[in-house]
């Protein structure tokens, strides 16, 4: 027996309805390094953040500050390349002891804008 | 006007364009028999040129749009940005599809303006402005799992199903139905054209039913997110409306439509006498097709609302409660702009979570899904029960 088009569709719809998707509209962050609230022994030299979405790298900042609210981060922040525009890093110089805060803004593929910011220490 | 409505706002005029387009030429190709054609070509040409003019309009507005959305700066400044836009982010390289399609479309409308050109026309006006909607399809919610995805089919499939149903009953309601009683066009063949409506937005009907439920499983992540969620209040209020629309379009079909076609078998004009003007089905199908145009356009509405605010899928994804919307109406300053408003990052609300740290949502009612055990320096915010959106345990990354 040939199968009509109508199965064959019927069958290519199933299918399709059933490929399991875990699709995220809004970019956030999901993992870094250093890692939320860490205590570092040593100052790092990069300080990268992996999105769960694609970065539009136009829109988007990495900045570190010191505790006292100075910019210590070398550059503005950058999407890395052949990371399918899911990483965002910036360099640090060697940082001293204390505690730091990252400050990241970014725009996803989509278009929307989320921003955020987490705390690290590095002890002596 | 706050920024938030603007870009809803540009959403919902660039879709009803694409409505219109994709309505007046479902009419031309599908709804209005052959008979009829030379006596409605010249008046379905004209609203579609209306509508492709609205589209001109609508792919520089979002353009526009989208630049204030992602750089967050004014009109003023926004000048700036364009070009960058254009060239180097992924909405940009899909926008830029939409300049050349839109001129072609005008080629060929021009070309088409003759009835007997009008058939061939009409179905390469139909493709290209499929791919005008698929360049909205590619730029918003659905591409985050990259292009050419399932999701993006599925959003493009179901705006095209809706751009069928609420355009051919927009274009019928101002073009078609004004001159339907016209006695140079025959009872049959009012009859014939009443019936391909029907058929028409019922087949639309059924393809926005499949990819809409599936869409909003997709989005909604579980179904208690309707009532819990911004995206699923405005998604109830949408339903709202797409039910009337369809108790509306069951009254046509199962109602009206026959009485128009026993009407028609009998011999007799559907228009009757008037005395029983109240009761005469084409005027009261007439009357209820412009009520239902109306509930569509407020769908259309709520559709676009629901492409600028954020699914639930994602709040719960990343642990934030779905009540916060990630739009920041703050200008920011970005490293690639150096006449860009400088300002420090604004922080009247955030979100101190686990993982990340605090997700800032300046101008918004935020709420905390639980405390933070990392960020010291979080604001103080309202808990929500955990009930709500629960944060796993293995989500603790630190």
């Amino acid at each position: 027996m040939r199968p009509t088009f109508g199965k064959l569709a019927g069958i290519g719809l199933l299918l399709a309805f059933s490929v399991p998707i875990s699709a995220q509209a809004h970019a956030f962050p999901a993992r870094s390094r250093p890692r939320v609230g860490a205590t570092l022994s040593q100052s790092p030299h990069h300080i990268r953040i992996w999105f769960d979405a694609g970065l539009e790298g136009l829109f988007c900042s990495l900045t570190v500050k010191n505790a006292a609210g100075h910019i210590v981060s070398s550059g503005p922040g950058h999407v890395v390349a052949g990371s399918h525009d899911r990483l965002l890093e910036t360099a640090v110089p060697a940082l001293s002891p204390g505690k730091y805060h990252v400050y990241w803004s970014v725009v996803a593929v989509d278009g929307h804008h989320t921003q955020g910011r987490y705390m690290f220490r590095i002890n002596k | 006007m706050p920024r938030h409505t603007l870009y809803v706002a540009i959403s919902a005029f660039d879709i009803g364009a694409i409505a219109t387009v994709v309505g007046a030429l479902s009419c031309r190709l599908w709804i209005v028999p052959s008979a009829a054609i030379e006596h409605f070509h010249q008046r379905l040409w004209r609203l579609l040129g209306v509508g492709l003019f609205g589209l001109t309009v609508s792919s520089l507005a979002l353009l526009i749009g989208r630049t204030m959305e992602m750089s967050r700066q004014p009109l003023a400044r926004v000048w700036h940005w364009l070009p960058l836009v254009v060239h180097e982010t992924q909405f940009g390289h899909v926008w830029l599809a939409r300049p050349p399609v839109v001129l072609l479309m005008w080629a060929v409308w021009l070309v088409g303006r003759r009835p007997s050109h009008g058939g061939v026309a009409g179905v390469l006006m139909f493709l290209a402005v499929g791919i005008i909607a698929f360049t909205r399809s590619a730029t918003g919610h659905p591409v985050d799992l990259g292009p050419w995805t399932f999701p993006e089919w599925v959003d493009w499939v179901h705006l095209m199903g809706g751009a069928i149903w609420a355009g051919s009953l927009l274009v019928m309601t101002f073009s078609v139905f004004p001159t339907l009683t016209d006695p140079d066009i025959s009872v049959a063949t009012r009859a014939t054209l009443v019936k391909n409506l029907s058929t028409v937005a019922a087949t639309a009907l059924a393809v926005i039913l499949v990819t809409g439920l599936w869409s909003a499983y997709h989005y909604l992540n579980q179904w208690g997110s309707l009532w819990h969620s911004t995206y699923g209040h405005t998604l109830l209020v949408k339903l709202f409306f797409v039910l009337g629309a369809i108790a509306l379009g069951a009254l046509n079909r199962f109602v009206y439509v026959p009485r128009i076609r026993a009407a028609a078998h009998n011999n007799s004009s559907p228009l009757i006498p008037a005395r029983s003007a109240q009761t005469d089905p084409l005027r009261l199908l007439t009357r209820s097709a412009a009520v239902e145009t109306v509930v569509l356009l407020v769908v259309l509405v709520t559709a676009a609302a629901l492409l600028h605010d954020m699914p639930p899928r994602d709040a719960r994804a990343n642990g934030i409660n779905s009540m916060a919307r990630a739009h920041d109406r703050y200008p920011t300053s970005y490293p690639r702009l150096e006449r860009a408003a400088v300002r420090p990052m604004a922080n009247p609300s955030a979100i101190p979570t686990v993982r990340y740290g605090v997700l800032d949502f300046p101008g918004h009612t935020t709420y905390s899904t639980g405390p933070s055990k990392l960020s010291t320096d979080a604001i103080p915010l309202r808990r929500l029960p955990r009930r709500v959106l629960p944060i796993s345990p293995h989500r603790l990354e630190a």
